[in-house]
């Protein structure tokens, strides 16, 4: 299984690669008044809207630097009544994907109730990188407007 | 050769079929097998019946032989006494005759009969006779008259034909005489056994007679009867003539001869008694049976029985079986043929038109299918048998299918696009990589002009250090190289203004290389998006991707070592900036102490001590400026090999991308062989 390696600050994370669209470079976001401070702003993605969420904000309560290797990694998701969209996740040094298999995927077994998607771990040379759930991750923001309706995933071809 | 599952159908329905005909044909083979040995055991069972009555006739006239016989002793005896004594005898032999055929009931008549004149000489005629009527003997002289003359009945005459010379022997003692019907006496049908008597001298003397009624002979035939229309029948050999016909009385004594059965009789003296023949014949378009057997004492007897109603039960029997037979046979023919046609519809129907929808299938006409399949259903019964569950499975496989193929044909149209996507890619960084090689080799040789610069320089500081040597060497000398000082010194200023301008210069190109450096970094910085964006993609793409997965990984570490290369050449670049700036700001503070020091030249040699002072303490300031430059030359030495090193990195990358390139143009092309492939399925 292919994982994606990036920093928030010194901290390395990983997220799976299974629901990943496409990495792509940091842009000028449009900003919303009104909205919590993790989201970084909205993004013209091929022509669909796409809510950018800063991660180092959500889980450090700062922002990303803005530097070359901060990126946006764009997400697929699905809605309750089964249409698709995407969300934007910005993070620091996105420049990595390995290979890791089912094995290096470990569970502590204790969950946080402030930030459910961070329960797990992935080994890497005997240490352990906090790896980000994306289906845990999407119910931290239902609240957002945008995400209700009118993102749709267009047909790729 | 090619059997259809109908045909096989048939071809079993038909065996099983011939079986069961073959069964019924036994059955039957077996009816009759039994029907023929039930007539054996008719036949047997009619020839004990025939040989039982033969012996009891026979012995009923064995017993009319012995007792005319005993009557015919009994005669002579009486002829004896009446001879010796001269008594008329008469009383005795009416008791003797009357007692006898008392104790014979199956003779209806009997007497003693004696010659002419033989036992009283006035007598012509001496016959007594008894004979039977309801059951009474009665005792009568009513044959001893003229007009009946014994002597000349046929009778009497079978026994003692007229003029035989009576010492003469008689070739027989026993004769029976032909049946006849008694006129006389009993008017009865009749045979009589005539029994000759002799005197002691062996002459003739008469006879006896016992009267055989034909009627007791009835009776005994009458009883052979086995079936309601046989026809018993007894006939006297000797004379050919019917004596006992009990269905026709008015047949009797009728010549056997003349009777349309008799002729099969012919053959009767070559039968041996007790034996029982059977003939079968046929008489006005009727099958008969004629049994007879022959007795010792010349009698045939016989049953003509019609053929048809003795063995009525069992061809009754044979015919029911016949009938039963072929009313099974029938019912299963009709039956296997309800289960033929049963087993062609239900199954051989379904399972074609299926085999011609997996053909369809199998083609690749899903559509087609589809239809197909509603028709299939919309014509056969929705019984959910193996064939209903079959044609079920079908429209469930069809839709999968359907389904399946919707979607690998969309999945090939998205593989296909980003492969190509993929490869205009790929060329895009061919082209910025190309570009960077480009970038490259102007920093390279960028460097080697600073590096020259740089030589230059130190060259430069040399002989302006030389030059503040000799102008200590002068002051030193006196004040009258004061002029040649100041030459000297303006020298120095120009030298002096000279490594500034060339400092200068080496700042613009430091900056020249941060520009580029920079470029190649947003260069590597892209490599590394499109590389970790094309891991993805081939992780998706699965097996397709394994290859491409490798050559992104690959580009991601070329593009990494670009990264730290650049890194390096920054590092660099600022401390040859730094070295640049420090040389520069001494450059001016020695340009301006050099200035003041001409002035102050120009203006008196009397400071010329202080001047030599401080033209003393130049050296030390050179060397410093010679280390920077010293630095700076190595600095723009390292520049150059690592540009070396990144034009290397830049080559690897560039075929690696072709690599890719190639790879990318394999999995577009799988791409498009997938989408061939699944556009031979119709789903629409």
């Amino acid at each position: 299984m292919l994982v994606l390696l990036f920093y928030l600050g010194d901290v390395m994370y990983t997220m799976k690669c299974e629901k990943v669209r496409e990495v792509a470079p940091l842009v000028k976001l449009k900003e919303m008044p009104h909205t919590p401070d993790y989201f970084a702003g909205l993004f013209n993605y091929r022509g669909v809207i796409v809510p950018v969420i800063d991660l180092r904000t959500l889980i450090q309560g700062r922002p990303c630097e803005m530097r070359l290797s901060t990126r946006i990694i764009l997400v697929d998701y699905v809605r309750d009544d089964n249409t698709p969209y995407i969300l934007g996740l910005m993070a620091e040094r996105v420049t990595e994907a390995v290979k890791k298999s089912e094995d290096d995927f470990v569970s502590p077994g204790l969950s946080m109730q402030e930030a459910p998607y961070l329960g797990g771990f992935v080994m890497e040379n005997k240490e352990m990188i906090q790896h980000i759930d994306l289906d845990l991750l999407q119910n931290s923001f239902k609240f957002l407007p945008m995400l209700e309706g009118g993102n749709n995933v267009p047909d790729d071809d | 050769m090619n059997v259809t599952l109908r045909l096989k159908i048939l071809f079993m329905v038909g065996i099983i079929t011939l079986a069961s005909l073959l069964g019924c044909i036994l059955l039957i083979y077996n009816a009759r097998v039994i029907g023929n040995s039930l007539r054996l055991e008719t036949e047997n069972h009619i020839k004990a019946l025939i040989g039982r009555n033969a012996e009891r006739i026979e012995s009923a006239m064995l017993l009319m032989e012995r007792n005319a016989d005993d009557l015919a002793t009994a005669g002579e005896a009486f002829f004896a006494i009446c001879k010796a004594t001269d008594q008329d005898i008469t009383e005795q032999i009416k008791e003797y005759l009357v007692n006898n055929f008392k104790k014979l009931p199956r003779a209806i008549g009997g007497g003693l009969w004696y010659e002419p004149y033989v036992l009283f000489d006035k007598k012509r005629h001496y016959g007594p006779y008894v004979y039977r009527e309801n059951d009474q003997v009665f005792f009568t002289w009513d044959l001893n008259t003229t007009t009946y003359d014994y002597h000349n009945q046929a009778w009497y005459r079978l026994a003692i034909p007229k003029e035989w010379d009576r010492a003469e022997e008689r070739p027989l003692r026993i004769y029976w005489t032909d049946p006849y019907f008694d006129e006389a006496a009993t008017k009865a049908l009749m045979i009589t056994v005539d029994a000759l008597m002799h005197d002691q001298q062996g002459i003739l003397i008469g006879l006896s007679t016992v009267d055989f009624s034909l009627e007791d002979l009835k009776e005994m035939v009458a009883r052979m009867t086995v079936t309601p229309n046989s026809l018993p029948f007894a006939v006297d050999l000797s004379s050919g003539l019917l004596i006992s016909f009990p269905a026709d009385p008015s047949k009797v004594l009728r010549r056997i001869d003349d009777l349309d059965w008799g002729k099969e009789l012919e053959q009767v003296k070559n039968v041996r008694p007790g034996e029982v023949v059977v003939n079968p014949l046929s008489l006005h378009g009727n099958n008969f049976l004629l049994f007879y057997t022959v007795t010792r004492t010349g009698t045939a007897l016989g049953i003509l029985a019609p053929y048809e109603e003795l063995y009525a039960h069992i061809n009754e029997l044979n015919r029911s079986n016949m009938y039963t037979a072929f009313i099974v046979i029938f019912v299963q023919i009709i039956l296997y043929l309800l289960i033929a046609v049963f087993m062609v519809r239900r199954i051989c129907n379904p399972i074609s038109k299926l085999t011609d929808v997996a053909q369809e299938i199998a083609e690749g006409d899903l559509t087609g299918a589809s239809k197909s399949l509603a028709i299939i259903e919309h014509s056969s019964p929705s019984d959910k048998d193996e064939t209903g569950r079959l044609l079920d499975a079908f429209q469930g496989m069809n839709k999968n299918l359907k389904a399946l193929f919707g979607q690998v044909q969309r999945s090939g149209t998205q593989v296909a696009s980003s492969s190509t996507q993929i490869a205009a890619s790929s060329r895009q960084i061919e082209a910025t990589i190309s570009e960077q090689a480009t970038s490259t080799n102007q920093a390279s040789v960028s460097s080697k002009q600073i590096s020259a610069t740089a030589s230059a320089l130190a060259d430069t500081m040399n002989e302006v250090a030389t030059a503040a040597s000799e102008t200590a060497d002068l002051a030193g000398s006196g004040q009258a190289g004061l002029e040649e000082m100041e030459m000297s010194m303006q020298g120095v200023l120009d030298g002096t203004e000279s490594v500034s301008a060339r400092l200068e210069e080496i700042k613009e190109n430091a900056l020249g290389i941060g520009s580029i450096v920079s470029t190649i970094t947003r260069v590597a910085d892209q490599t590394n998006l499109l590389s970790l964006n094309a891991a993805i993609e081939a992780e998706k793409a699965g097996e397709y991707g394994l290859g491409f997965s490798v050559v992104a990984r690959e580009i991601r570490r070329l593009a990494d070592q670009t990264s730290v290369a650049v890194l390096d050449i920054e590092d660099m670049v600022n401390r040859m900036e730094a070295s640049v700036s420090a040389g520069a700001t001494e450059m001016d503070a020695f340009s301006r102490k050099v200035s003041s020091a001409v002035d102050k030249i120009n203006k008196t040699g009397k400071q010329l001590d202080g001047i030599m002072e401080r033209v003393r303490t130049l050296p030390p300031r050179f060397e410093t400026v010679n280390e920077g430059m010293e630095a700076q030359s190595q600095s723009a030495g390292q520049i150059s090999e690592t540009m070396n090193n990144l034009n290397i990195i830049t080559q690897n990358t560039l075929e690696a991308l072709r690599e890719f390139n190639l790879a990318a143009e394999y999995l577009r092309e799988a791409a498009q062989d997938l989408q061939d492939e699944v556009s031979r399925f119709k789903v629409s």
